[in-house]
């Protein structure tokens, strides 16, 4: 049987067609997502403490066809309704595996500022193919904080320079959401006075202790009744 | 006839009546148990945000985590009590313990020992009306001693200068949180008649107490 030419280059062409279009959706190279958590962030953040996580990061080199190495972090940080980026000091990045340890140089992002806070680590971090890790980003608070205050923290995929770890080529960057730290929580230093008796309490507990009781009473006399 | 009905109907109301009986016995312990475990070992301090209030929580950066307080001692009183270190509750009053026997440290005041005004509160009664761990505060007289044991193990001794009982509504708090002229540790409890309204007591006993050494 012969099949026509004209069938053939047709089917040919649309068979190309798809493996260059496939193509152009990059299924091979480094890849990396980097996504901002939500949680551990539901308290507003307390003038004057240490340790607090400002946001968490979720690298996922799912798809990635080899290890991805990322040297810095660029944060950008936008402040709102008064918030000082200076409030916040002493910034640290962790893996949350291993929080005993920083990953970012001690010069960089202390404190920080608003804008790109581009966040230089201590030594490159290789992310191996198919792996999630969660970072998160810790600073101390001063007494600056700025009540009612809000602090957005996000990333913009071009100011991320992820590579290849061996083969150094640019890793195709995504990047998901943002985070927004709640309203800032400023203690007072002089707090009303404190509640301390709870007495008045003791009739409305007896008589409920006594109906307990009674209806124990009633739920023995039944049974009794019964087994007569 | 009528008999044998009577009997059938008897018999299946006494069917009826085991397992709601033995319904109402569970729930009688079950209201018993609640009650006493509110009454005796829960106190529920309404607290602002549990994320601020635990142990764990951020605290005042000046203030190291050996510098807390974790025993509040009163010799006389026979008094050796564990310290929460809790912040305020909703409606911005200092926290007190969630328990009767343990005292409150307002985290986001003053240390023991440091400059300025630490304040600890304890309850007086509980809620079935027997004694808390500030039962007996108001025996406390001037020159009394009252010690911390701090968390690393240091121990401050201080000594009354002053006791004061305040309306729940109206107390001089600068003076009781915010004194900058010494080292205090002011202990604070509840006294007088219930007051259904403000849900409180009527009364607040505050001692004041000074850094000896």
């Amino acid at each position: 049987m012969k099949i026509s030419k004209f069938l053939v280059l047709p089917a040919a062409l649309a068979i190309f067609a798809a493996s260059v279009s496939t193509a152009g959706a990059q299924t091979f190279g480094p890849r990396v997502a980097l996504q901002f958590g939500t949680n551990g962030l539901t308290s507003s953040l307390v003038a004057s403490s240490t340790d607090a996580v400002i946001a968490r990061l979720l690298l996922d080199t799912t798809g990635s066809t080899e290890a991805v190495r990322i040297d810095s972090l660029p944060l950008n940080l936008v402040t709102a309704n008064g918030a000082l980026a200076s409030s916040l000091q002493n910034c640290r990045v962790f893996n949350e595996s291993n929080l005993s340890a920083t990953l970012n140089t001690s010069s960089s992002a202390t404190t920080l500022f608003t804008g790109v806070n581009n966040i230089a680590l201590n030594s490159s971090l290789i992310l191996q193919p198919n792996t999630l890790t969660t970072l998160s980003f810790r600073c101390d608070v001063n007494g600056t904080l700025v009540a009612g205050g809000t602090y957005t923290v996000n990333m913009n995929t071009a100011n991320v320079v992820a590579t290849g770890a061996s083969s150094g080529l640019p890793a195709a960057v995504t990047i998901r959401g943002s985070v927004v730290v709640p309203p800032v929580y400023v203690p007072p230093t002089t707090p009303g006075m404190p509640a301390t008796g709870a007495g008045g309490e003791m009739a409305q507990n007896i008589a409920m202790l006594v109906a307990s009781f009674l209806i124990a009473g009633l739920g023995f006399s039944s049974l009794k009744k019964r087994v007569i | 006839m009528f008999v044998r009905t009577s009997a059938v109907r008897v018999q299946s109301i006494q069917a009826m009546r085991h397992p709601l009986a033995k319904l109402l016995i569970i729930g009688a312990v079950v209201l018993a148990l609640f009650v006493i475990w509110r009454g005796f070992l829960y106190a529920p301090n309404d607290l602002a945000d549990s994320g601020l209030n635990t142990n764990s929580a951020a605290v005042i950066g000046s203030i190291s985590a050996s510098e807390m307080p974790s025993r509040l001692i009163i010799p006389k009183l026979g008094i050796d009590s564990n310290v929460q270190r809790l912040g305020v509750t909703k409606s911005g009053n200092m926290a007190a313990p969630n328990n009767f026997t343990d005292v409150s440290w307002y985290k986001y005041g003053t240390a023991p020992g440091m400059t300025g005004s630490a304040v600890m509160a304890g309850h007086v009664d509980n809620a079935l009306g027997t004694p808390a761990v500030f039962i007996d505060l108001n025996k406390l007289e001037i020159g009394d001693k009252v010690e911390v044991v701090r968390a690393d193990g240091k121990r401050l001794r201080f000594e009354v200068v002053d006791k004061e009982i305040y309306p729940y509504d109206n107390s001089p708090l600068k003076r009781i949180f915010n004194a900058s002229d010494g080292s205090y540790l002011n202990l604070i409890t509840c006294q007088g008649e219930w007051v259904k309204e403000a849900k409180s007591a009527r009364y607040r006993l505050v001692i004041y107490t000074k850094l000896i050494e």
